[in-house]
């Protein structure tokens, strides 16, 4: 039984993006969809910085499904669509999922997205990763932690790629891996630790 | 009947509102939800709202009409047969905001085939439907010729906790999920019910008082008197609890729920809160609290008005307040969930929101309009057999029950 | 208010009609039910190439087609797996490579230049009008009557057709040389610039100054390389005006006045002088501080007084030892840094001691005054660059570099560089670094051409075509150079109108392509006819193309567009049959790097091969041997001696300085950067990027705003006497007061109306002509007033 994880470099992050564009591409998300977004810190404008110039401080924050181990949105499906599975992704069953969105309405980190309209994908194909399920109008979907490539023991795109090298991704129940081991040495956080939620994403600032 | 012709009107137009209800969900299943105003950051909106007002309407009619039985109030059982009907009318609506709502209601069958009982929703699911059952169970008794008293009597001592535990649930639905700060709240549940009891009961009063203007069926002056006697005090429960919560979430002056407080005191959602609290609290409170006014249709019928005005204000601050703040600010925010086709090369169509925002389209409200007039067709056609045709035998049995209390 | 959003409100629509337009959606009943699973039955092929965008990435990619469709690309596995890496820009290519914005079809020009109205053509015309065109200016005119200018990223950019005419071959002259004027006449290297030691030597440093250098957002895949340094230790500190990521980043982030760089350094290089911190014996062994300037001329002081080489008319130097002078390379010579001595009734002095006194003008406090940088935290920097080493003075390409004293800049931090031993320095280094353009070099063999055929010496720096006289006719124009390579583009248009005839080669309508007479739909890099496509050497290894996709529409790759205008000017004979061809050429190399590099290897080895370089990063001058005359660091220009800049001398800025009474009028400068998420003008129309970013902004800061009454989302306009364009107003408090900021590479159709280089400074200074590489386009040396549109 492995607990997929990952652990996110703050200082590392310089908000260009690429992770957000990597996901769309691999997983076919279609235009006015994001399944995970980076944020400026505190800031109201775009790449905007906290502060009065010059005193001024910016951090991005990559944020997407953090695959909670004690999961609201797992608790509060009442058909079972979102589940933890054996490896500790929080998942979504497009077949099952009526679109109710109690989930979403779950969520502390706003993480999981709706098809509220058809889909629209520019190019007009479906691009990405062949073995990644097509979702369809009115049903939930959002980060899977790459199933499709951490199943064949890849690491989700957004780690691959990631130019800064902010992002490291293993198993949090392996002491010895390289993301048990940043968690305890580099005091790594936890998005709204006080909601219970038990993030498996950390953070290093 | 005085106006048949009238009748047969009413029940055209408020067929004809139910039908281009159907046709609003229709529009609205072919092009998806987005043809609402609801979307990644509100990702419920009026049709919720509406399932939590009727769920609220439905358990307050009931509460009222088993107390009745359960508490022998005599006075009441002349109307617990209006009060079933309005439940189980309401709860039907309520089931079909839920219809409305979901994304994929073809696959509504799941909730049979995979309940999860962890799921708050779910516990709502069961005691909806148990809800369901036991009114029509409670209707059937209540409109055979001769109605049993003693399956009567076990019927209310199932429907009471049951109404105020559906209103509870659906409460729970909310006052569970710890990522809303402004929902989660062990009062949720008394507050729903201190609701479902003030709403429900203006409901009931409004409608026999409709009932009294329009058809045979006459209700007792009295008996509004003492009904609106009851709603004052209600309303009074209601408030106390809605202050208790008010400064619970003000006192610490933490900042993340001072920002949801200002978004309900002067922000988007302060219109909602204020009309509850002085439409729908003071007002009538301060009309019903001296007895005379509760001697006065005129004025319990406005005051009843104001009330389920205030409640559906309450449902509708209570649900988006807690939508419109992100929990982690920082820009670019959130994708709203729309793709805005590019027109204008020189315009770069903007997918991202800092911060909620929500307004009902015309395909929600004709389809809750629709909904509301299916409601009232459903509970005229109820009210013409079960309380009118039987107007004649439940005199009867009035006077046969009262002399059976007597003993 | 509730935030009402009205098009949700109105999209709703009437009823009627639309209720009742059931799609298939809704009653085909197998959409209905049917499991979202997709099938997994499409046909995928996997093919290689690289990214050409001169973002100075040049990623290597691994692309997977289905149904002939590019679907996916992802980055490929490099023998250095450091740079197995790719960005938002070159992962966006699955969308942008199916763009809108793609000319599908030959255009004839049917309006005004410039007016942008076209009608499609054939290739046979389209080829034919161009043949023609081009050999009636050759004949005519000679062959420096053409002028091919092309795009950087531009892989093929028809060098063999430019030389077989003769023609003149050129691209962005005036940009991105600014610094590189000042800094390579003294390692005589010709680099444009660029420092002598490669990013991966960060790790080695101990204090690096990024200056006018926003690396963290136009070295997306570089930006490790930052981080690792910081982590080994390094402290990185930010220079620049505004508060870039690469500045939030850093240790360090110094706000500096715009256009006052050249203080700056002038201030550090007395800092050192006056404390000595500098490195005397570094400074007597390789550098030509000992060198003796003579006081009648202030030339140097040689052997004789003839022409001849270094070797037999070397420089003399005062030998410590034997108290005489002595030729400087000589093998037992120990030059005197600093001294005054008399020659031959000349009075002589160390290029070092004129240095000092060149210098004392040059104070702490008057660099703070100029520069806005408290006294104390410029002295702090001195002396963190002098003692704390090794260290790296890395500019960007943006900021110093882009205004007229840019040379001086660079001379003098080249100065500061030798005087605490940076250059040819393990984890040192001076000059223009970013992206990752530093690196191994290796030989290329150039394609067989009869020897008449040479490429025409460039007339003039581009720049000044608009308003000298010359003799081009005809331009041959390969990307969007019209609008990038030139300021002013009011006045860059009016010459364009004067041409004869010009074409444009270009995937994209760019802004460049309405000001053509043809224009050519150029395949994009993952288009080719052949399956091998263009050829490159970055970060150390060699990178090949793989044919990805047919051509979309009816365009056509480069090397196909070169080879058929060449057939049909009779020409042919001497291109290259193929790609393949081409690059075999040019892999037949006596260069050691190149062994056993082949084209058919790079095919078996996925399309990257690592060159025959050693393992560590690529280090510049480690001998200490320079490509000067002297085979030493040179600090004394003696070309500008005239210009009294041969020891560097502050100059104020043409327009900006504010003793201009311009100022009053127009008192914000106006500087357009790059930005992550676009590649210059590139990806300005890519609808996966165009999600992440609301397009063209003009960014000002709060007050500044508040002072013109100013909201954000106002439309304004931005003026000066050249010319002036709208954008939407940004306020944010990461920019200077006094300083607005446009992203670059914004194509006119995106802007609200007008190019914002209608703004744009093009002035000259003279002085450069003696430069390498010309007069420097002073882009950031421009006044502009905002108002509300």
């Amino acid at each position: 039984m492995a607990r997929l994880g990952m652990v996110i470099d703050l200082k590392r992050c310089i908000g260009c993006n690429t992770c957000v564009i990597a996901c769309k591409m691999q997983n076919n998300v279609p235009m006015g969809m994001s399944w995970t977004r980076v944020i400026s810190e505190g800031s109201e404008e775009l790449d905007g910085a906290v502060g009065e110039y010059p005193f001024l401080n910016k951090t991005y924050i990559p944020i997407a499904c953090q695959h909670c181990e004690n999961a609201p949105c797992v608790k509060a499906c009442p058909v079972g669509a979102t589940s933890k599975d054996d490896k500790g992704r929080v998942v979504v069953d497009y077949d099952r999922c009526i679109g109710c969105r109690y989930c979403m309405a779950a969520c502390p980190y706003n993480a999981r997205m709706f098809n509220w309209q058809k889909a629209t994908r520019v190019p007009d194909f479906n691009y990405g990763d062949q073995a990644v399920p097509l979702r369809k109008v009115g049903i939930v979907e959002k980060c899977t932690m790459c199933k499709e490539r951490t199943d064949l023991g890849l690491e989700p795109l957004c780690v691959e790629v990631c130019p800064a090298k902010a992002r490291t991704f293993g198993d949090l129940d392996d002491p010895n891996s390289e993301v048990s081991r940043l968690i305890r040495e580099q005091n790594a956080e936890q998005l709204l630790k006080e909601k219970g939620t038990r993030p498996q994403i950390y953070y290093i600032r | 009947m005085s106006n048949q012709g009238s009748y047969k009107l009413w029940l055209g137009a408020t067929a004809l509102l139910a039908l281009l209800a159907l046709g609003a969900w229709i529009y609205q299943l072919t092009n998806g939800l987005g043809v609402t105003g609801m979307n990644n950051v509100v990702s419920w909106g009026l049709y919720i709202t509406l399932f939590m007002f009727f769920v609220g309407l439905s358990a307050g009619g009931l509460i009222v009409s088993s107390s009745a039985t359960i508490f022998n109030i005599p006075a009441f059982k002349a109307i617990a047969k209006p009060g079933v009907i309005l439940s189980t009318v309401s709860i039907i609506l309520a089931a079909l905001f839920i219809v409305v709502d979901v994304g994929s209601p073809a696959r509504l069958y799941n909730l049979l085939l995979h309940p999860q009982l962890n799921s708050p929703l779910m516990w709502d699911v069961i005691v909806i439907l148990i809800y369901l059952v036991i009114n029509i169970i409670y209707l059937y008794l209540m409109t055979r010729p001769v109605p049993d008293e003693k399956k009567l009597k076990i019927v209310s001592r199932f429907a009471f906790p049951t109404a105020i535990l559906v209103h509870s649930v659906t409460a729970w639905i909310f006052g569970l999920i710890i990522a809303r700060e402004g929902w989660h709240s062990a009062l949720m549940a008394p507050i729903f019910v201190a609701s479902a009891l003030t709403s429900g009961l203006a409901l009931l009063i409004i409608s026999l008082l409709l009932l009294n203007r329009y058809t045979q069926f006459k209700t007792d002056q009295k008996l509004i008197t003492s009904c609106a006697g009851l709603l004052a005090t209600c309303i009074a429960i209601d408030a106390f609890f809605v202050f208790s919560e008010v400064l619970t979430l003000f006192y610490p002056g933490r900042e993340s729920t001072l920002h949801i407080l200002s978004i309900m005191f002067s922000g988007s959602t302060a219109f909602l809160f204020w009309l509850e609290i002085i439409l729908g609290i003071v007002l009538p409170f301060t009309i019903l609290v001296f007895y005379r006014n509760r001697e006065k249709t005129g004025l319990v019928a406005v005051s009843a008005i104001l009330v389920i005005i205030g409640v559906f204000c309450k449902r509708a601050w209570l649900l988006l307040t807690s939508f419109l703040q992100l929990n982690i600010s920082g820009s670019p925010g959130v994708m709203f969930g729309r793709h805005l086709p590019y027109v204008d090369s020189a315009v770069f169509p903007n997918s991202w929101v800092a911060q909620g925002s929500y307004l009902p389209t015309i395909v929600e409200i004709v389809i809750a309009v629709g909904l509301v007039s299916f409601g009232m067709f459903l509970f005229t056609v109820f009210a013409r057999k079960m309380l009118l045709k039987q107007l004649i035998t439940s005199k009867v049995a009035g006077q046969d029950q009262s002399l059976a209390s007597e003993h | 208010m509730m935030e009402i959003s009205r098009r949700n409100f109105i999209k709703a629509g009437a009823l009627g009609a639309t209720a009742l337009g059931l799609s298939g959606g809704l009653l085909a009943q197998d959409k209905w039910l049917r499991p979202v699973s997709a099938g997994k039955d499409a046909q995928e092929n996997v093919a290689f190439t690289y990214h050409p965008p001169n973002c100075g990435g040049r990623c290597s990619f691994k692309c997977t087609t289905r149904d002939g469709k590019l679907a996916k690309i992802e980055p490929n596995e490099w023998p250095d797996k450091r740079y197995s890496l790719i960005c938002l820009k070159g992962l966006a290519e699955v969308e942008r490579v199916y763009s809108l914005d793609r000319i599908q079809t030959p255009l004839k020009r049917v309006g005004e230049r410039g007016e942008g109205k076209f009608t499609p053509i054939s290739w046979e015309e389209a080829i034919t009008t161009v043949a023609d065109n081009l050999k009636k200016a050759h004949d005519t005119y000679g062959g420096s009557s053409i002028l091919f200018a092309y795009s950087t990223g531009i892989d093929h950019p028809f060098q063999i057709l430019a030389q077989i005419l003769c023609a003149q071959h050129v691209v962005e002259a005036g940009i991105d040389m600014g610094i590189g004027n000042g800094y390579d006449e003294a390692t005589g290297s010709y680099n444009v610039g660029l420092i002598s030691n490669e990013s991966t030597d960060w790790v080695n440093s101990k204090t690096i100054i990024l200056w006018g250098n926003n690396y963290l957002e136009t070295s997306i895949t570089d930006s490790q390389f930052f981080f690792n340094a910081k982590e080994a230790g390094a402290k990185i500190i930010c220079i620049d005006p505004i508060y870039t990521t690469t500045a939030a980043k850093s240790d360090q982030w110094i706000p500096i006045k715009p256009g006052s760089d050249l203080a700056l350094v002038l201030a550090m290089v007395s800092l050192v002088l006056e404390n000595n911190w500098y490195q005397g014996e570094y400074l007597a062994k390789n550098t030509s501080a000992p060198f003796l300037i003579r006081s009648d001329n202030q030339k140097l002081l040689r052997l004789n007084n003839s022409d001849e080489e270094v070797d037999n008319n070397p420089f003399l130097v005062w030998d410590e030892v034997t108290n005489s002078l002595q030729p400087y390379n000589d093998k037992n010579v120990h030059p005197k840094l600093e001294g005054e001595f008399t020659v031959d009734g000349i009075k002589v002095k160390t290029v070092f001691t004129a240095l000092k006194e060149n210098q004392r003008q040059y104070t702490p406090a008057w660099a703070a005054d100029l520069t806005e940088i408290p006294e104390q935290t410029i002295r702090i920097l001195a002396e963190e660059y002098a003692l704390r080493g090794p260290a790296i003075l890395g500019f960007g390409w943006g900021g110093a570099d882009k205004w007229g004293d840019s040379d001086l800049t660079g001379h003098a931090a080249t100065i500061l560089g030798a005087l605490t031993g940076n250059i040819g320095r393990i984890g040192g280094g001076v000059g223009i670094d970013t992206g990752h353009f530093v690196s191994w070099p290796a030989d290329l063999s150039p394609w067989p051409l009869p020897e008449e055929f040479q490429i025409a010496p460039r007339e003039m720096t581009t720049g000044d075509f608009p308003s000298k006289p010359n003799n081009v006719k005809v331009m041959v124009n390969m990307g969007n150079t019209i609008q990038q390579h030139f300021a002013n583009l009011g006045k860059t248009a009016k010459w364009v109108d004067t041409l004869d005839f010009v074409v444009t080669i270009d995937p994209f309508h760019s802004t460049s392509v309405d000001y053509s007479d043809i224009v050519l739909p150029a395949s994009t890099s993952f288009e080719w006819e052949y399956d091998i496509g263009n050829m490159l050497i970055s970060r150390n290894h060699v990178l090949l193309q793989q044919k990805i996709l047919e051509p979309l529409h009816q365009s056509k790759s480069d090397f196909q567009i070169e080879k058929e205008i060449a057939e049909k000017m009779g020409l042919g004979h001497y291109m290259p049959k193929t790609p393949a061809d081409y690059h075999r050429a040019r892999l037949d190399s006596p260069d050691p790097a190149l062994k056993g590099i082949t084209v058919e290897n790079l095919i078996a080895n996925n399309c990257v091969m690592r060159l025959n370089v050693p393992d560590e990063p690529y280090r510049q001058f480690m001998d200490q041997v320079y490509a000067t005359p002297s085979k030493k660091l040179e600090l004394y220009y003696e070309k500008l001696i005239e210009d009294k800049q041969a020891l560097p001398s502050y100059e104020k800025q043409q327009e900006t300085d504010p003793s201009n009474s311009l100022t009053k009028k127009y008192p914000l400068q106006f500087c357009q950067q790059r930005v992550k998420y676009l590649a210059h003008s590139q990806f300005a129309n890519s609808l996966w990027i165009g999600q992440l970013f609301p397009g063209p902004r003009l960014e000002i800061n709060p007050t500044d705003a508040k002072n013109r009454n100013l909201k954000d989302g106002d439309i304004v306009e931005v003026f000066n006497d050249r010319g002036k364009f709208r954008s939407t107003c940004k306020l944010t408090e990461i920019i200077r007061p006094g300083q607005v900021r446009h992203f670059e590479g914004w194509w006119s159709k995106h802007m609200s109306e007008g190019n914002f280089q209608n703004v744009t400074n093009d002035t000259f200074n003279p002085r450069q002509y003696k430069l390498a590489y010309g007069p420097v386009i002073p882009f950031n040396d421009t006044l502009v007033e905002v108002k509300k549109a």
